[in-house]
Protein backbone atom coordinates (compact mmCIF):
# COMPACT_ATOMS: atom_id res chain seq x y z
CA UNK A 1 0.00 0.00 0.00
CA UNK A 2 2.58 2.59 0.57
CA UNK A 3 4.59 1.65 -2.27
CA UNK A 4 4.96 4.82 -4.09
CA UNK A 5 4.20 6.94 -1.55
CA UNK A 6 4.97 10.18 -3.38
CA UNK A 7 6.70 10.14 -6.85
CA UNK A 8 8.18 13.76 -8.70
CA UNK A 9 8.24 11.85 -11.27
CA UNK A 10 4.05 10.70 -11.79
CA UNK A 11 2.99 14.41 -11.10
CA UNK A 12 6.13 15.94 -13.57
CA UNK A 13 3.82 17.10 -16.33
CA UNK A 14 1.14 19.04 -14.05
CA UNK A 15 3.92 20.69 -12.16
CA UNK A 16 5.25 22.13 -15.30
CA UNK A 17 1.77 23.59 -16.16
CA UNK A 18 1.46 24.56 -12.50
CA UNK A 19 4.84 26.39 -12.54
CA UNK A 20 3.85 27.85 -16.31
CA UNK A 21 0.86 29.01 -14.37
CA UNK A 22 2.47 30.63 -11.32
CA UNK A 23 5.56 32.25 -13.58
CA UNK A 24 3.01 33.81 -16.46
CA UNK A 25 0.99 35.15 -13.04
CA UNK A 26 4.15 36.72 -11.66
CA UNK A 27 5.75 38.01 -15.36
CA UNK A 28 2.24 39.64 -15.73
CA UNK A 29 2.93 42.04 -12.70
CA UNK A 30 5.92 43.41 -14.27
CA UNK A 31 5.50 43.80 -17.24
CA UNK A 32 3.26 46.99 -19.20
CA UNK A 33 -0.44 45.70 -19.99
CA UNK A 34 -1.01 44.11 -23.27
CA UNK A 35 2.76 42.90 -23.65
CA UNK A 36 2.76 39.82 -26.03
CA UNK A 37 5.73 38.27 -23.75
CA UNK A 38 2.94 36.95 -21.52
CA UNK A 39 1.17 34.59 -24.13
CA UNK A 40 4.15 33.41 -25.48
CA UNK A 41 5.40 32.81 -22.22
CA UNK A 42 2.72 30.95 -21.43
CA UNK A 43 2.61 28.99 -24.54
CA UNK A 44 6.31 28.24 -24.06
CA UNK A 45 5.24 26.89 -20.68
CA UNK A 46 2.62 24.50 -22.09
CA UNK A 47 4.55 23.41 -24.81
CA UNK A 48 7.23 21.99 -21.89
CA UNK A 49 4.05 20.60 -20.29
CA UNK A 50 3.68 18.64 -23.37
CA UNK A 51 6.74 17.11 -23.95
CA UNK A 52 7.54 16.14 -20.94
CA UNK A 53 3.86 14.30 -21.27
CA UNK A 54 4.81 12.58 -24.44
CA UNK A 55 7.89 11.56 -23.19
CA UNK A 56 6.49 9.76 -20.31
CA UNK A 57 4.35 7.95 -22.92
CA UNK A 58 4.40 4.21 -21.91
CA UNK A 59 5.34 4.62 -18.47
CA UNK A 60 2.93 3.83 -15.97
CA UNK A 61 3.37 4.52 -12.10
CA UNK A 62 0.64 4.37 -9.27
CA UNK A 63 1.79 7.43 -6.61
CA UNK A 64 0.29 8.97 -3.50
CA UNK A 65 -0.83 5.78 -2.07
CA UNK A 66 -2.97 4.94 -4.81
CA UNK A 67 -4.89 8.34 -5.09
CA UNK A 68 -2.85 9.00 -8.00
CA UNK A 69 -1.97 6.87 -11.44
CA UNK A 70 -0.36 8.10 -14.68
CA UNK A 71 -0.64 5.82 -17.58
CA UNK A 72 -1.53 6.26 -21.45
CA UNK A 73 -4.67 7.35 -20.27
CA UNK A 74 -3.66 10.15 -18.60
CA UNK A 75 -0.94 10.91 -21.11
CA UNK A 76 -3.20 11.11 -23.73
CA UNK A 77 -5.26 13.24 -21.94
CA UNK A 78 -3.33 15.73 -21.12
CA UNK A 79 -2.15 16.23 -24.58
CA UNK A 80 -5.79 16.96 -25.75
CA UNK A 81 -6.17 19.14 -22.83
CA UNK A 82 -2.84 21.48 -23.83
CA UNK A 83 -3.27 21.09 -27.40
CA UNK A 84 -6.70 22.75 -26.81
CA UNK A 85 -5.19 25.36 -24.26
CA UNK A 86 -2.11 26.08 -26.99
CA UNK A 87 -4.63 26.46 -29.76
CA UNK A 88 -7.08 28.47 -27.42
CA UNK A 89 -4.49 31.29 -26.45
CA UNK A 90 -3.33 31.80 -30.25
CA UNK A 91 -6.92 32.59 -31.15
CA UNK A 92 -7.10 34.72 -27.85
CA UNK A 93 -4.02 36.71 -29.21
CA UNK A 94 -6.40 37.42 -32.71
CA UNK A 95 -9.82 37.99 -30.58
CA UNK A 96 -7.26 40.25 -28.40
CA UNK A 97 -6.67 42.14 -31.63
CA UNK A 98 -10.53 42.27 -32.10
CA UNK A 99 -12.43 42.92 -29.10
CA UNK A 100 -9.99 44.71 -27.05
CA UNK A 101 -7.68 43.30 -24.20
CA UNK A 102 -8.46 40.35 -22.08
CA UNK A 103 -7.42 41.27 -18.28
CA UNK A 104 -3.26 39.78 -17.04
CA UNK A 105 -4.91 36.89 -15.25
CA UNK A 106 -6.14 35.81 -18.53
CA UNK A 107 -3.27 34.05 -19.41
CA UNK A 108 -2.40 32.54 -15.97
CA UNK A 109 -6.51 31.14 -15.85
CA UNK A 110 -5.79 28.98 -18.85
CA UNK A 111 -2.78 27.04 -17.00
CA UNK A 112 -4.49 27.14 -14.12
CA UNK A 113 -7.80 24.99 -15.32
CA UNK A 114 -4.97 22.87 -17.32
CA UNK A 115 -3.65 22.21 -14.07
CA UNK A 116 -7.10 21.07 -12.65
CA UNK A 117 -8.32 19.22 -15.77
CA UNK A 118 -4.67 17.24 -15.52
CA UNK A 119 -5.80 16.27 -11.57
CA UNK A 120 -8.91 14.79 -12.90
CA UNK A 121 -7.50 12.87 -15.89
CA UNK A 122 -4.76 10.90 -13.18
CA UNK A 123 -6.98 11.31 -10.73
CA UNK A 124 -7.51 7.36 -8.81
CA UNK A 125 -9.13 8.63 -6.14
CA UNK A 126 -12.58 10.16 -5.46
CA UNK A 127 -11.50 13.40 -3.56
CA UNK A 128 -8.50 13.89 -6.13
CA UNK A 129 -10.98 13.86 -8.73
CA UNK A 130 -13.10 16.28 -7.48
CA UNK A 131 -10.40 18.53 -6.49
CA UNK A 132 -9.14 18.59 -9.58
CA UNK A 133 -12.38 19.62 -11.03
CA UNK A 134 -12.90 22.25 -8.81
CA UNK A 135 -9.58 24.01 -9.48
CA UNK A 136 -10.55 23.71 -13.37
CA UNK A 137 -14.16 24.88 -13.09
CA UNK A 138 -13.33 27.44 -10.92
CA UNK A 139 -11.23 28.86 -13.40
CA UNK A 140 -13.42 28.22 -16.30
CA UNK A 141 -15.94 30.78 -14.18
CA UNK A 142 -13.68 33.62 -13.81
CA UNK A 143 -12.74 32.84 -17.64
CA UNK A 144 -16.69 33.38 -18.39
CA UNK A 145 -17.59 36.53 -16.82
CA UNK A 146 -13.85 38.13 -18.53
CA UNK A 147 -15.70 40.42 -20.61
CA UNK A 148 -16.14 43.61 -18.29
CA UNK A 149 -18.25 45.79 -19.59
CA UNK A 150 -20.41 43.19 -21.16
CA UNK A 151 -23.64 42.73 -18.88
CA UNK A 152 -24.35 39.44 -20.54
CA UNK A 153 -20.99 37.83 -19.70
CA UNK A 154 -21.33 38.80 -15.69
CA UNK A 155 -24.93 36.85 -16.32
CA UNK A 156 -23.56 34.24 -17.92
CA UNK A 157 -20.57 33.58 -15.26
CA UNK A 158 -23.07 33.78 -12.48
CA UNK A 159 -25.45 31.78 -13.99
CA UNK A 160 -22.44 29.28 -14.78
CA UNK A 161 -21.32 29.64 -11.23
CA UNK A 162 -24.53 29.24 -9.26
CA UNK A 163 -25.14 25.20 -10.95
CA UNK A 164 -21.80 24.18 -11.51
CA UNK A 165 -21.43 24.79 -7.50
CA UNK A 166 -25.23 22.62 -7.23
CA UNK A 167 -23.49 20.01 -8.92
CA UNK A 168 -20.14 20.35 -7.18
CA UNK A 169 -22.54 19.97 -3.95
CA UNK A 170 -24.19 16.47 -5.85
CA UNK A 171 -20.68 14.76 -6.56
CA UNK A 172 -19.54 15.56 -2.74
CA UNK A 173 -22.74 13.95 -1.14
CA UNK A 174 -22.73 11.29 -3.64
CA UNK A 175 -18.80 10.39 -2.53
CA UNK A 176 -19.97 10.84 1.07
CA UNK A 177 -22.44 7.83 0.47
CA UNK A 178 -19.84 5.60 -1.83
CA UNK A 179 -17.08 6.15 1.28
CA UNK A 180 -19.23 5.58 3.82
CA UNK A 181 -20.38 1.96 2.03
CA UNK A 182 -16.93 0.79 0.80
CA UNK A 183 -14.76 3.08 3.99
CA UNK A 184 -12.50 4.29 1.31
CA UNK A 185 -12.70 7.16 -2.17
CA UNK A 186 -9.90 4.48 -3.79
CA UNK A 187 -11.16 3.59 -7.31
CA UNK A 188 -9.11 0.36 -7.24
CA UNK A 189 -10.92 -0.30 -4.12
CA UNK A 190 -14.07 0.37 -4.97
CA UNK A 191 -14.25 -1.58 -7.80
CA UNK A 192 -13.33 -4.33 -6.37
CA UNK A 193 -16.36 -4.05 -3.84
CA UNK A 194 -18.37 -3.33 -6.30
CA UNK A 195 -17.78 -6.61 -8.52
CA UNK A 196 -17.97 -8.19 -5.14
CA UNK A 197 -21.12 -7.19 -4.17
CA UNK A 198 -22.97 -7.10 -7.48
CA UNK A 199 -26.05 -9.10 -6.03
CA UNK A 200 -26.61 -7.44 -2.86
CA UNK A 201 -25.38 -3.69 -3.84
CA UNK A 202 -25.71 -1.92 -0.33
CA UNK A 203 -28.30 0.88 -0.35
CA UNK A 204 -25.92 4.18 0.73
CA UNK A 205 -23.61 2.88 -2.50
CA UNK A 206 -26.76 3.02 -4.82
CA UNK A 207 -27.66 6.66 -3.57
CA UNK A 208 -24.03 7.92 -3.71
CA UNK A 209 -23.80 6.53 -7.38
CA UNK A 210 -26.81 7.97 -8.40
CA UNK A 211 -25.98 11.33 -7.03
CA UNK A 212 -22.39 11.19 -8.60
CA UNK A 213 -23.82 10.88 -12.03
CA UNK A 214 -26.16 13.79 -11.50
CA UNK A 215 -23.23 16.08 -10.90
CA UNK A 216 -21.39 14.72 -13.81
CA UNK A 217 -24.17 15.14 -15.42
CA UNK A 218 -24.29 19.19 -14.90
CA UNK A 219 -20.89 19.36 -15.20
CA UNK A 220 -21.13 17.84 -18.82
CA UNK A 221 -24.25 19.18 -19.86
CA UNK A 222 -26.22 16.04 -20.47
CA UNK A 223 -29.89 17.02 -21.09
CA UNK A 224 -31.59 17.54 -18.21
CA UNK A 225 -28.79 18.75 -16.39
CA UNK A 226 -28.06 20.72 -19.75
CA UNK A 227 -29.75 24.53 -18.74
CA UNK A 228 -26.76 26.26 -18.05
CA UNK A 229 -24.54 25.76 -21.41
CA UNK A 230 -26.12 27.83 -23.72
CA UNK A 231 -25.99 31.26 -21.63
CA UNK A 232 -22.65 30.12 -20.69
CA UNK A 233 -21.57 29.63 -24.00
CA UNK A 234 -23.14 32.43 -25.63
CA UNK A 235 -21.78 34.86 -22.48
CA UNK A 236 -18.44 33.82 -22.78
CA UNK A 237 -15.63 35.90 -24.70
CA UNK A 238 -15.04 33.19 -28.25
CA UNK A 239 -12.00 31.74 -27.36
CA UNK A 240 -13.12 30.76 -23.78
CA UNK A 241 -16.33 29.27 -25.51
CA UNK A 242 -14.07 26.86 -27.31
CA UNK A 243 -12.21 26.27 -24.40
CA UNK A 244 -15.42 25.01 -22.67
CA UNK A 245 -16.50 23.14 -25.35
CA UNK A 246 -13.45 21.13 -26.04
CA UNK A 247 -11.08 21.02 -23.01
CA UNK A 248 -13.69 21.27 -20.29
CA UNK A 249 -15.82 19.02 -21.98
CA UNK A 250 -13.38 16.16 -22.41
CA UNK A 251 -11.97 16.00 -18.13
CA UNK A 252 -15.19 15.56 -17.49
CA UNK A 253 -15.66 12.56 -19.95
CA UNK A 254 -12.12 11.37 -18.56
CA UNK A 255 -13.82 10.95 -15.23
CA UNK A 256 -16.71 9.74 -16.79
CA UNK A 257 -15.14 6.85 -18.48
CA UNK A 258 -13.49 6.40 -15.48
CA UNK A 259 -16.26 6.36 -13.32
CA UNK A 260 -19.42 5.07 -14.89
CA UNK A 261 -17.41 3.11 -17.69
CA UNK A 262 -14.95 0.95 -15.25
CA UNK A 263 -15.72 1.72 -11.54
CA UNK A 264 -19.09 1.26 -11.32
CA UNK A 265 -20.00 -0.54 -14.21
CA UNK A 266 -22.54 -2.87 -13.41
CA UNK A 267 -25.93 -3.83 -13.86
CA UNK A 268 -26.86 -4.44 -10.55
CA UNK A 269 -26.74 -0.65 -10.15
CA UNK A 270 -29.75 1.04 -12.14
CA UNK A 271 -26.82 3.66 -13.87
CA UNK A 272 -27.32 1.93 -17.13
CA UNK A 273 -30.98 2.59 -17.47
CA UNK A 274 -30.07 6.37 -16.35
CA UNK A 275 -26.99 6.96 -18.57
CA UNK A 276 -29.64 5.45 -21.19
CA UNK A 277 -32.10 8.30 -20.47
CA UNK A 278 -29.64 10.44 -20.53
CA UNK A 279 -27.92 10.06 -24.16
CA UNK A 280 -31.28 9.62 -25.47
CA UNK A 281 -32.47 13.12 -24.56
CA UNK A 282 -28.97 14.68 -24.83
CA UNK A 283 -29.22 13.91 -28.56
CA UNK A 284 -32.65 14.85 -29.30
CA UNK A 285 -32.85 17.57 -27.12
CA UNK A 286 -29.76 19.23 -28.70
CA UNK A 287 -30.07 18.28 -32.01
CA UNK A 288 -34.27 19.78 -31.95
CA UNK A 289 -32.49 22.69 -29.89
CA UNK A 290 -30.00 23.37 -31.95
CA UNK A 291 -32.22 24.01 -35.40
CA UNK A 292 -33.80 26.88 -33.66
CA UNK A 293 -31.03 29.00 -32.70
CA UNK A 294 -29.94 31.95 -35.04
CA UNK A 295 -27.21 32.61 -32.71
CA UNK A 296 -24.10 30.50 -33.64
CA UNK A 297 -22.17 30.10 -30.77
CA UNK A 298 -25.52 29.13 -29.07
CA UNK A 299 -26.18 26.61 -31.71
CA UNK A 300 -22.85 24.94 -31.21
CA UNK A 301 -23.75 25.20 -27.14
CA UNK A 302 -26.53 22.85 -28.28
CA UNK A 303 -25.07 20.90 -30.69
CA UNK A 304 -22.20 19.98 -28.09
CA UNK A 305 -25.21 18.77 -25.81
CA UNK A 306 -25.63 16.35 -28.91
CA UNK A 307 -22.27 15.60 -29.23
CA UNK A 308 -22.91 14.74 -25.23
CA UNK A 309 -25.32 12.37 -26.00
CA UNK A 310 -23.90 10.46 -28.49
CA UNK A 311 -20.67 9.85 -26.40
CA UNK A 312 -22.90 8.49 -23.86
CA UNK A 313 -24.51 5.99 -26.14
CA UNK A 314 -20.55 4.40 -25.76
CA UNK A 315 -20.58 3.95 -22.27
CA UNK A 316 -24.13 2.90 -21.90
CA UNK A 317 -23.49 -0.77 -22.52
CA UNK A 318 -20.90 -1.26 -19.83
CA UNK A 319 -21.64 -4.44 -18.09
CA UNK A 320 -18.43 -4.79 -16.62
CA UNK A 321 -17.08 -2.33 -18.02
CA UNK A 322 -17.25 -0.39 -20.95
CA UNK A 323 -16.25 -2.76 -23.88
CA UNK A 324 -12.57 -2.13 -25.82
CA UNK A 325 -14.27 -0.54 -28.52
CA UNK A 326 -16.21 1.67 -26.29
CA UNK A 327 -13.66 3.37 -24.56
CA UNK A 328 -11.39 3.32 -27.62
CA UNK A 329 -14.94 5.22 -29.72
CA UNK A 330 -14.78 7.84 -26.86
CA UNK A 331 -10.97 8.76 -26.87
CA UNK A 332 -11.07 9.03 -30.37
CA UNK A 333 -14.34 10.93 -30.59
CA UNK A 334 -13.11 13.13 -27.79
CA UNK A 335 -10.01 14.21 -30.08
CA UNK A 336 -12.22 14.09 -33.22
CA UNK A 337 -14.93 16.82 -31.12
CA UNK A 338 -11.75 18.83 -30.08
CA UNK A 339 -9.98 19.81 -33.36
CA UNK A 340 -13.75 20.91 -35.17
CA UNK A 341 -15.08 23.05 -32.73
CA UNK A 342 -12.02 24.88 -31.67
CA UNK A 343 -11.76 25.41 -35.54
CA UNK A 344 -15.41 26.71 -35.73
CA UNK A 345 -14.98 28.95 -32.78
CA UNK A 346 -11.99 30.12 -34.35
CA UNK A 347 -13.71 30.86 -37.55
CA UNK A 348 -16.10 33.01 -34.95
CA UNK A 349 -13.29 34.85 -33.68
CA UNK A 350 -12.18 36.06 -36.41
CA UNK A 351 -15.78 37.04 -38.13
CA UNK A 352 -16.78 38.27 -34.65
CA UNK A 353 -14.34 41.60 -35.04
CA UNK A 354 -16.01 45.24 -34.22
CA UNK A 355 -18.20 46.60 -31.80
CA UNK A 356 -21.22 44.44 -32.78
CA UNK A 357 -20.96 41.00 -32.06
CA UNK A 358 -21.02 38.96 -35.45
CA UNK A 359 -21.79 35.96 -34.08
CA UNK A 360 -25.29 35.02 -36.10
CA UNK A 361 -26.09 33.22 -39.09
CA UNK A 362 -26.85 36.35 -41.06
CA UNK A 363 -23.51 37.32 -40.61
CA UNK A 364 -22.16 34.20 -42.47
CA UNK A 365 -23.95 35.55 -45.14
CA UNK A 366 -21.74 35.92 -48.56
CA UNK A 367 -18.49 34.99 -45.93
CA UNK A 368 -17.69 32.70 -49.32
CA UNK A 369 -17.12 35.72 -51.59
CA UNK A 370 -15.28 37.82 -48.99
CA UNK A 371 -12.62 35.74 -47.79
CA UNK A 372 -12.78 31.67 -49.70
CA UNK A 373 -10.38 30.44 -47.82
CA UNK A 374 -12.43 30.83 -44.31
CA UNK A 375 -14.96 29.93 -46.11
CA UNK A 376 -13.67 26.84 -46.56
CA UNK A 377 -12.32 25.67 -43.27
CA UNK A 378 -15.78 26.31 -42.13
CA UNK A 379 -16.88 24.19 -44.51
CA UNK A 380 -14.72 21.46 -43.11
CA UNK A 381 -15.68 21.96 -39.36
CA UNK A 382 -19.08 22.04 -40.08
CA UNK A 383 -19.01 18.49 -42.47
CA UNK A 384 -16.87 16.93 -40.07
CA UNK A 385 -19.24 17.68 -37.46
CA UNK A 386 -22.18 16.64 -39.00
CA UNK A 387 -20.33 13.68 -39.72
CA UNK A 388 -20.20 13.23 -43.38
CA UNK A 389 -16.59 11.52 -44.75
CA UNK A 390 -14.08 11.87 -45.45
CA UNK A 391 -13.52 13.60 -42.28
CA UNK A 392 -12.53 12.57 -38.74
CA UNK A 393 -16.10 13.51 -37.38
CA UNK A 394 -17.59 10.84 -39.73
CA UNK A 395 -15.14 8.29 -38.08
CA UNK A 396 -15.61 9.49 -34.31
CA UNK A 397 -19.40 8.65 -35.05
CA UNK A 398 -18.74 5.30 -36.85
CA UNK A 399 -17.19 4.18 -33.49
CA UNK A 400 -18.91 5.06 -31.06
CA UNK A 401 -22.55 3.97 -32.62
CA UNK A 402 -20.16 0.63 -33.33
CA UNK A 403 -19.76 -0.23 -29.99
CA UNK A 404 -23.22 0.86 -28.71
CA UNK A 405 -24.77 -2.06 -31.57
CA UNK A 406 -21.89 -3.93 -30.05
CA UNK A 407 -23.32 -3.71 -26.70
CA UNK A 408 -26.85 -4.52 -27.65
CA UNK A 409 -27.93 -1.50 -27.90
CA UNK A 410 -29.04 -1.00 -31.66
CA UNK A 411 -32.05 1.32 -30.41
CA UNK A 412 -30.45 3.88 -29.33
CA UNK A 413 -27.88 3.89 -32.07
CA UNK A 414 -30.72 3.26 -34.46
CA UNK A 415 -31.82 7.12 -32.61
CA UNK A 416 -28.07 8.81 -32.70
CA UNK A 417 -28.29 8.05 -36.57
CA UNK A 418 -31.78 9.62 -37.22
CA UNK A 419 -30.79 12.80 -34.47
CA UNK A 420 -27.52 13.39 -36.56
CA UNK A 421 -29.39 14.17 -39.76
CA UNK A 422 -31.57 16.68 -37.86
CA UNK A 423 -27.71 17.74 -37.27
CA UNK A 424 -26.81 17.76 -40.78
CA UNK A 425 -29.35 20.32 -41.64
CA UNK A 426 -28.35 23.31 -38.92
CA UNK A 427 -24.31 22.56 -39.69
CA UNK A 428 -25.33 22.78 -43.74
CA UNK A 429 -27.09 26.01 -43.08
CA UNK A 430 -24.46 27.62 -41.93
CA UNK A 431 -22.09 26.59 -45.21
CA UNK A 432 -25.23 27.23 -47.68
CA UNK A 433 -25.30 30.92 -45.74
CA UNK A 434 -21.80 31.23 -46.40
CA UNK A 435 -22.01 29.86 -50.43
CA UNK A 436 -25.28 30.69 -51.55
CA UNK A 437 -26.54 34.01 -49.89
CA UNK A 438 -25.50 37.40 -50.66
CA UNK A 439 -24.11 39.12 -47.71
CA UNK A 440 -27.03 40.36 -45.76
CA UNK A 441 -24.85 42.28 -43.36
CA UNK A 442 -21.71 44.87 -44.85
CA UNK A 443 -18.78 43.22 -43.59
CA UNK A 444 -16.73 45.38 -41.21
CA UNK A 445 -13.30 44.52 -42.66
CA UNK A 446 -10.89 42.75 -40.35
CA UNK A 447 -7.48 42.43 -40.23
CA UNK A 448 -5.80 39.18 -40.84
CA UNK A 449 -4.12 37.44 -37.93
CA UNK A 450 -1.32 35.24 -39.50
CA UNK A 451 -1.38 33.17 -36.44
CA UNK A 452 -5.36 32.16 -36.69
CA UNK A 453 -4.74 31.65 -40.30
CA UNK A 454 -2.16 29.57 -39.75
CA UNK A 455 -4.06 27.77 -36.47
CA UNK A 456 -7.33 27.42 -38.52
CA UNK A 457 -5.42 25.92 -41.93
CA UNK A 458 -3.42 23.35 -39.15
CA UNK A 459 -6.72 22.06 -37.85
CA UNK A 460 -8.14 21.72 -41.35
CA UNK A 461 -5.95 19.87 -42.39
CA UNK A 462 -6.01 17.13 -39.69
CA UNK A 463 -9.45 16.94 -39.75
CA UNK A 464 -9.54 15.79 -43.19
CA UNK A 465 -5.97 13.82 -42.59
CA UNK A 466 -7.45 11.94 -39.65
CA UNK A 467 -10.65 11.60 -41.67
CA UNK A 468 -9.16 9.77 -44.36
CA UNK A 469 -5.88 8.47 -42.34
CA UNK A 470 -7.70 7.07 -38.86
CA UNK A 471 -6.10 4.13 -37.84
CA UNK A 472 -2.88 5.96 -36.04
CA UNK A 473 -4.79 8.01 -33.79
CA UNK A 474 -7.48 4.95 -33.44
CA UNK A 475 -4.31 2.71 -32.26
CA UNK A 476 -3.43 5.42 -29.77
CA UNK A 477 -7.02 5.66 -28.44
CA UNK A 478 -6.45 2.41 -28.14
CA UNK A 479 -3.57 1.81 -26.34
CA UNK A 480 -4.47 4.61 -24.06
CA UNK A 481 -7.92 3.14 -22.76
CA UNK A 482 -6.02 -0.38 -22.41
CA UNK A 483 -4.00 1.34 -19.94
CA UNK A 484 -6.78 2.05 -17.34
CA UNK A 485 -6.94 -2.07 -16.89
CA UNK B 1 -27.03 9.00 18.42
CA UNK B 2 -26.93 6.51 15.75
CA UNK B 3 -25.62 6.55 11.86
CA UNK B 4 -29.07 6.88 10.49
CA UNK B 5 -29.85 9.51 12.92
CA UNK B 6 -27.08 11.59 11.63
CA UNK B 7 -27.28 10.49 8.05
CA UNK B 8 -31.21 11.33 7.82
CA UNK B 9 -30.18 14.91 9.51
CA UNK B 10 -27.41 15.32 6.96
CA UNK B 11 -30.08 14.66 4.36
CA UNK B 12 -32.87 16.93 5.60
CA UNK B 13 -30.54 19.34 5.85
CA UNK B 14 -29.03 19.19 2.05
CA UNK B 15 -32.66 18.42 1.26
CA UNK B 16 -32.73 22.09 2.22
CA UNK B 17 -29.63 23.64 0.78
CA UNK B 18 -31.46 21.68 -2.59
CA UNK B 19 -34.80 23.54 -2.05
CA UNK B 20 -33.44 26.73 -1.18
CA UNK B 21 -31.25 26.67 -4.43
CA UNK B 22 -33.89 26.09 -6.27
CA UNK B 23 -36.97 28.19 -4.42
CA UNK B 24 -34.79 31.35 -3.34
CA UNK B 25 -34.23 34.33 -6.00
CA UNK B 26 -31.64 36.68 -4.41
CA UNK B 27 -28.31 35.42 -5.92
CA UNK B 28 -26.82 35.30 -2.09
CA UNK B 29 -29.38 33.02 -0.73
CA UNK B 30 -28.60 30.69 -3.61
CA UNK B 31 -25.00 30.37 -2.34
CA UNK B 32 -25.51 29.92 0.94
CA UNK B 33 -27.92 27.34 0.13
CA UNK B 34 -25.09 25.59 -1.64
CA UNK B 35 -22.66 26.20 1.24
CA UNK B 36 -25.45 24.72 3.49
CA UNK B 37 -25.65 21.65 0.99
CA UNK B 38 -21.71 21.20 2.11
CA UNK B 39 -22.13 21.30 4.84
CA UNK B 40 -24.59 18.56 4.92
CA UNK B 41 -22.05 16.63 3.15
CA UNK B 42 -19.91 17.59 6.02
CA UNK B 43 -21.83 15.86 8.13
CA UNK B 44 -21.99 12.72 6.24
CA UNK B 45 -18.50 12.22 6.11
CA UNK B 46 -17.90 12.67 9.51
CA UNK B 47 -20.61 10.57 10.74
CA UNK B 48 -19.44 7.54 8.45
CA UNK B 49 -15.96 8.43 10.02
CA UNK B 50 -17.25 8.42 13.42
CA UNK B 51 -18.90 4.59 12.52
CA UNK B 52 -16.52 3.13 10.25
CA UNK B 53 -13.12 2.12 10.56
CA UNK B 54 -10.34 5.23 9.82
CA UNK B 55 -10.20 9.10 10.00
CA UNK B 56 -10.69 9.31 6.06
CA UNK B 57 -13.66 11.31 6.31
CA UNK B 58 -12.72 13.68 8.84
CA UNK B 59 -9.78 14.89 6.79
CA UNK B 60 -12.25 14.47 4.18
CA UNK B 61 -14.38 17.28 5.26
CA UNK B 62 -11.55 19.26 5.57
CA UNK B 63 -11.08 19.59 1.89
CA UNK B 64 -14.59 20.13 1.65
CA UNK B 65 -14.22 23.22 4.13
CA UNK B 66 -11.19 24.77 1.50
CA UNK B 67 -13.39 24.08 -1.75
CA UNK B 68 -16.21 25.54 -0.15
CA UNK B 69 -14.14 28.75 1.01
CA UNK B 70 -12.60 29.04 -2.87
CA UNK B 71 -16.02 28.87 -4.19
CA UNK B 72 -17.35 31.32 -1.88
CA UNK B 73 -14.49 33.49 -2.82
CA UNK B 74 -14.92 33.25 -6.67
CA UNK B 75 -18.75 33.40 -6.21
CA UNK B 76 -19.04 36.31 -4.65
CA UNK B 77 -16.95 38.26 -6.83
CA UNK B 78 -19.09 36.87 -9.71
CA UNK B 79 -21.98 38.18 -7.57
CA UNK B 80 -20.36 41.91 -7.34
CA UNK B 81 -19.85 42.38 -10.62
CA UNK B 82 -23.37 41.22 -11.65
CA UNK B 83 -24.68 44.22 -9.41
CA UNK B 84 -22.50 46.52 -10.08
CA UNK B 85 -23.54 46.53 -13.73
CA UNK B 86 -27.14 46.07 -12.91
CA UNK B 87 -27.85 47.28 -9.16
CA UNK B 88 -30.09 43.97 -8.44
CA UNK B 89 -28.52 40.08 -7.65
CA UNK B 90 -31.89 38.71 -8.01
CA UNK B 91 -31.76 35.60 -10.77
CA UNK B 92 -35.38 36.19 -12.52
CA UNK B 93 -34.09 40.00 -13.61
CA UNK B 94 -30.65 38.16 -15.50
CA UNK B 95 -32.60 37.86 -18.47
CA UNK B 96 -30.18 38.99 -21.23
CA UNK B 97 -29.16 35.54 -22.21
CA UNK B 98 -32.28 33.92 -23.51
CA UNK B 99 -33.54 31.57 -27.08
Amino acid sequence: MFEGLYSWSAVAPALVVLATALVVMMTDLFVEPGNRIVPWLTIAGLFAGLVVSISMWGTEEVAFSGAWKIGAFSIYFYCIFIVAAIITIFFSMSHEERRGRFPGEYWSLIPFSVVGMMVMASAADLITLIIGLETMSLCAYVMVGLNRGDKRSSEGALKYFLLGAFASAFLLYGTAFIYGSVITTRFAEITVFVSAHSNAIPFNLQVGAILLLVGLGFKVAAVPFHMWAPDAYQAAPTPVTGFMATAIKAAGFAAIVKIFGLMLATSALVLQDLIWWLALLSMIVGNFAAVMQMNLKRMLAYSSIAHVGYLLTAIVGSDPGVSLQGGTGVLFYLVSYALMTLGAFGVLIIIGGGEDRRETLVDMTGLASKSPGLALAMTIFMVSMSGIPPTIGFFGKFYVFGAAVQSGYTGLAVIGILTSVVGVFYYLRVVVNMYMKPAEKSFVPWRRSRISDITLGVLAAAVLYIGIFPQSLLDLARSAFKSLF
Amino acid sequence: MTLTGYLILSAILFTLGVLGVLLRRNAIMILMSIELMLNAVNLAMVAFSRFIPGLDGQVISFLIIAIAAAEAAVGLALVVQVARDRQTVDVDDLTLLRG
